[in-house]
């Protein structure tokens, strides 16, 4: 028992990159392969629940933020053939960002590789053919392999700012922004939703694993381009005329102030931690949504969606509910966990704090003119729609049911895991550690 | 865990809003059997809390966490006191008169039930405001007020100026949130703590100072907290400049206006007077919540004369009645900014709901509105002056000269009891101009009955301010406390007492002698500045234009940033 246990990071990433074997034979069924990737993931949910004594509490918690929302976009990804990828696609991702997350030295290095290798055949395969940018945001992952190796390699402050500077694309803040952009447009089917939770989990397990080592001289750098992120993606997010670019840049302001805080109080606590887990979740939450519309309408243009409201009721309050987590309002975690971050004392009487408070206010410009943009209005005659059919409102309402929950009790993602853990049968120590 | 039965209060609304909202597609046009009952027991369940709390004293419930450590900030806990019960009351009856009015009034309309979803919502969360135990629960229920006032105003969505209007206003509201927000992080850097017990008696023991730049100047840490917290209870109030959104939510159903003008917009009234003990504690803060509040009721009485639309007229209204419930309570007159939210609430949502039946009325109406536009000069009648004469010198120095020597109200301590005689005082010289444009004083009985009704409301007024302060406030010198820290220098106060009764006089004077037919010399400079001030007013002083050029400039600045990069 004690060797199975031993090397469970190596179990998390196995399974589902066995069974990806196993989802080649199910290729000609996408229903069948929708089946499969739900039982994949709903055994490594399972996992990750009986290895949370060996993890940190954050490390439980992001592990645990992983599954579930891949879970629910499997749920939520129709059965269309041209989709078929992302059944199989999503419960490899499972795997590898568990392993990133859980896991340490090469076999971490190994599956951020993984994970990279892959979104870069995504953007390569799906969506219209390459340009410049395209191959800009590939060419900033390998960077960031490379500067994620090199860190391992080379110690000191050295290789902990190349560190810093690779994570920095995994949990983005400008100007290194644009391959997360990229990764969230060009993704096919329900996976943007979860790769805006995998990419940044990833960052912040690799920020928490060097952020003790970091100089002072990073850290004040860093404040400041956080400050200058999170301003610049509020203002671009308002002239966007995509759904998803909305989403991405109002995402990446909400991620400045992360950094923002992290670099300030010098630390990835459990309050920047509980941050993350309701920015990615509201956001994913919010993508999924977005997928359900490109699937009625096979485009997300702000100019030419509309009215949504009357033919699409159901959708339009689970979104409103999404929109109220999103701009930060009570009862959900996006509120407490701004709360819980700016109630430091090392940041509350910094004047920095003003700038943060704008980019707050900027997410109630930016929400509601998204809802009033997708709902409000006239009812177009010549758009036939339909409203959510049960999996698409069980996924969203598991969301919303979600963020409710972690909202009421702040730091409850990490809480809940820490009980697991008590409750879970004691464990030896494992050697996960290469 | 002991729950209490106040706890029903907030929580009928809550749950009727949340059974119209998950059953909505099948009550329909019956949600209203959900929503009014609910509404209506609440009511009574409030008046009795009312009744409980003022023999028995303050009802604390703790609700969320169950057990709470030294100096957490995340709790919810429900406190009614005295305060607390007058507002739950308010609430809950306004609130079940709009349900009543809306049963006809918004039938037909698409979204009945969503429009008693929202209404029990809203409701709730006013109820759960005004009994917060602490500021972070306040808090909390301050930002929902917006963004359920947000959804409620821009119920008719399919017709863009509302729900522009209604972005605009929650923008406004939001700016205010967050203005707010950093009040509560200060305090709770501070003083370490969000409780109104505990922090009253922190802040009152230990004054913090804070620097504005490191070495630079120092300045108390409660005028920075409240004035901040203020910024908040300006934007809900409709102060000024905050005021621009009040004006433009005329495209909602009408129910929904006089919620909001009977509820919604006392909300800074409210919040100050919670936080009175930390008012108290900053003068500067009070002076200035006199000088915001003195200004927002000029410029919305002055913009209402100039408004051509009847609901326009009422939303200017009340941004005058703001300016005096805030003036009020810079004045330290913490009690009688609650006593005019109250009267105030329930004679606006009279005027709006009224105002939806002429509305209505006028639509059915087939005949044509009268062509004429030149009114018949009216004849000089002694009978009108000499009653408008009485109304506005005679009588208001009798009830003052009685007030300070019969009942002995510490006129020359309290310069906020003299400011609501002010307001008595002025709002009978309005009566001039409404004698003045109807020549209504047909004879001496009416005349006679004129005089005594103003007579009869002055002095119920006055008696009803200090019995109501009294009842807030039973401690005496808790209420001079607040004047005190209120006072503004006595030279100041004299200079605005004569120089605004001066006004009143010579304005008097003019019509007077315009009516008369007589000719008044006035210097080229007043006559030329009229046209000017008349435009100026009513494109209500440009500040929409401003608050455009604002927004489009800040898009503008975001296209240049999308298209550089």
């Amino acid at each position: 028992m004690t060797d199975i246990w031993a090397n469970i990071a190596l179990i998390l990433i196995s399974i589902p990159v066995l069974a990806a074997g196993v989802a080649l034979l199910l290729w000609t069924s996408p229903r069948a392969l929708k089946g499969w990737g739900l039982g994949v993931i709903g055994i490594e949910i399972l996992l990750v629940l009986l290895a949370s004594p060996s993890l940190s509490h954050i490390e439980g918690g992001l592990t645990l933020l992983m599954v579930a929302t891949a879970f629910l976009a499997i749920l939520t990804q129709p059965s269309r053939k041209e989709e078929r990828a992302v059944f199989m696609l999503t419960p490899v991702f499972v795997g590898l960002g568990l392993g990133a997350v859980a896991g340490s030295g090469i076999r971490q290095l190994l599956c951020v590789g993984g994970i990279l290798a892959l979104i870069s055949g995504m953007i390569l395969r799906h969506g219209p053919p390459p340009r410049a940018q395209e191959w800009g945001a590939i060419s900033l992952y390998g960077l960031n392999l490379l500067g994620l190796s090199t860190s391992f390699w080379v110690a000191g402050p050295t290789g902990t700012s190349l560190a810093l500077v690779a994570i920095a694309i995994l949990l983005p803040v400008a100007p290194l922004h644009g391959p997360f952009i990229m990764t969230i447009e060009r993704a096919p089917g329900t996976l943007p939703a979860v790769l805006a939770v995998f990419l940044p989990c990833l960052g912040f397990a690799e920020f928490s694993a060097i952020s003790s080592d970091l100089p002072m001289l990073a850290l004040r750098i860093l404040s400041w381009v956080a400050l200058l992120t999170a301003l610049y993606a509020a203002l671009r997010a308002l002239v966007q005329i995509s759904m998803e670019r909305v989403l991405t840049y109002a995402f990446l302001a909400q991620c400045g102030i992360l950094w923002w805080y992290i670099a300030r109080a010098s630390t990835s606590a459990i309050q920047a931690a509980s941050y993350l887990s309701a920015l990615s979740l509201v956001t994913a939450g919010l993508l999924l949504a977005a997928t359900q519309l490109r699937v009625r309408f096979g485009h997300l243009d702000l100019d030419k969606l509309g009215g949504l409201a009357l033919p699409m009721p159901r959708f339009a309050v689970f979104v409103t509910l999404l929109i109220t987590a999103a701009i930060g309002l009570p009862f959900f975690p996006l509120f407490s966990g701004f709360l819980g971050l700016l109630l430091n004392k090392e940041v509350i009487l910094s004047w920095t704090v003003f700038p943060i408070l704008l980019t707050w206010l900027l997410a109630s410009w930016q929400y509601p003119r998204l809802l009033q943009q997708v709902f409000f209005g006239r009812t177009r005659s010549d758009v036939i729609t339909w409203d959510l059919c049960p999996s698409e409102s069980l996924c969203l309402l598991s969301f919303v049911a979600i963020l409710a929950f972690l909202g009421l009790v702040p730091h409850s993602l990490s809480e809940f895991v820490a009980r697991i853990s008590d409750l879970a049968p004691p464990l030896k120590a494992y050697a996960w550690h290469p | 865990m002991t729950l209490n039965y106040v706890i029903l209060i907030p929580l009928l609304p809550l749950l009727a809003g949340i059974t119209i909202g998950l059953c909505g597609s099948r009550l329909g046009e019956k949600s209203w059997k959900v929503g009014a009952p609910a509404q209506a027991l609440a009511c009574l369940i409030s008046l009795w809390t009312l009744y409980t709390v003022t023999v028995q004293g303050p009802i604390r419930v703790g609700l969320f966490p169950l057990s709470t450590q030294p100096g957490a900030w995340f709790q919810f806990a429900l406190y009614v006191d005295r305060l607390s019960a007058v507002m739950m009351a308010l609430i809950t009856g306004v609130s079940f008169i709009v349900h009543a009015y809306s049963i006809q009034y918004m039938q037909g309309e698409r979204g009945y039930a969503r429009f008693y979803a929202l209404l029990g919502l809203i409701t709730f969360v006013l109820l759960c405001l005004v009994c917060s135990a602490n500021l972070f629960m306040l808090f909390v229920f301050w930002q929902l007020v917006s963004w359920l006032l947000y959804l409620l105003l821009a119920f008719n969505y399919a017709h863009p100026p509302a729900y522009d209007a209604a972005f605009k206003t929650f923008i406004v509201h939001r700016l205010g949130d967050v203005a707010f927000l950093y009040g509560v992080l200060l305090t709770y850097h501070l003083y370490g703590t969000l409780d109104f017990d505990l922090l009253f008696t922190r802040a009152a023991e230990a004054p913090e100072m804070l620097a504005l730049w490191p070495g630079g100047l120092e300045i108390s840490a409660i005028t920075v907290i409240t004035l901040v917290i203020f910024i908040g209870a300006m934007a809900k109030s409709a102060q000024f400049p905050l005021h621009a959104w009040l004006p433009d939510t005329m495209d909602t159903p009408t129910p929904v206006s006089a919620l909001m003008h009977a509820g919604i917009v006392n909300a800074g009234g409210f919040l100050l007077n919670r936080l009175a003990p930390l008012y108290g504690l900053s003068s500067t803060t009070l002076h200035i919540v006199f000088v915001i509040g003195g200004l927002t009721t000029l410029l919305g009485a002055s913009m209402m004369l100039l408004q051509n639309d009847i609901k326009k007229t009422l939303g200017f209204s009340t941004m005058g009645q703001m300016g005096y419930m805030i003036m009020e309570c810079g004045l330290g007159a913490f009690a009688l900014a609650i006593f005019h939210l109250i009267a105030h609430g329930m004679f606006k949502a009279t005027h709006f709901l009224n105002a939806g039946q002429v509305i209505h009325a006028a639509r059915r109406e087939p005949k044509r509105p009268h062509a004429g536009g030149i009114r018949e000069r009216t004849p000089f009648s002694r009978l009108t002056w000499l009653t408008g004469a009485a109304l506005t010198l005679i009588l208001p120095l009798i009830i003052l000269l009685t007030a300070h020597e019969v009942w002995s109200v510490p006129l020359r301590d309290a310069q906020g009891a003299v400011i609501f005689l002010f307001f008595g005082w002025v709002t009978a010289s309005q009566t001039i101009f409404s004698l003045y444009r109807l020549n209504a004083v047909a004879s001496w009985k009416v005349a006679g009955a004129m005089m005594f009704a103003l007579l009869f409301i002055g002095f119920t007024y006055l008696w009803a301010g200090e019995a109501f302060t009294y009842f807030l406030y039973p401690a005496p010198d808790v209420v001079a406390q607040f004047f005190q820290a209120a006072a503004l220098p006595t030279w100041l106060f004299d200079l605005l007492v004569v120089l605004t009764t001066m006004m009143i006089v010579i304005v008097w004077a003019i019509l007077y002698a315009k009516a008369q037919g007589k000719h008044v010399p006035l210097p080229s400079w007043v006559t030329s500045m009229m046209p000017a001030l008349y435009v100026l007013f009513m494109n209500r002083l440009y500040i929409d234009a401003l608050y455009a050029k604002l927004g489009y400039g800040i898009i503008r600045l975001c296209h240049r940033l999308e298209s550089r990069w």
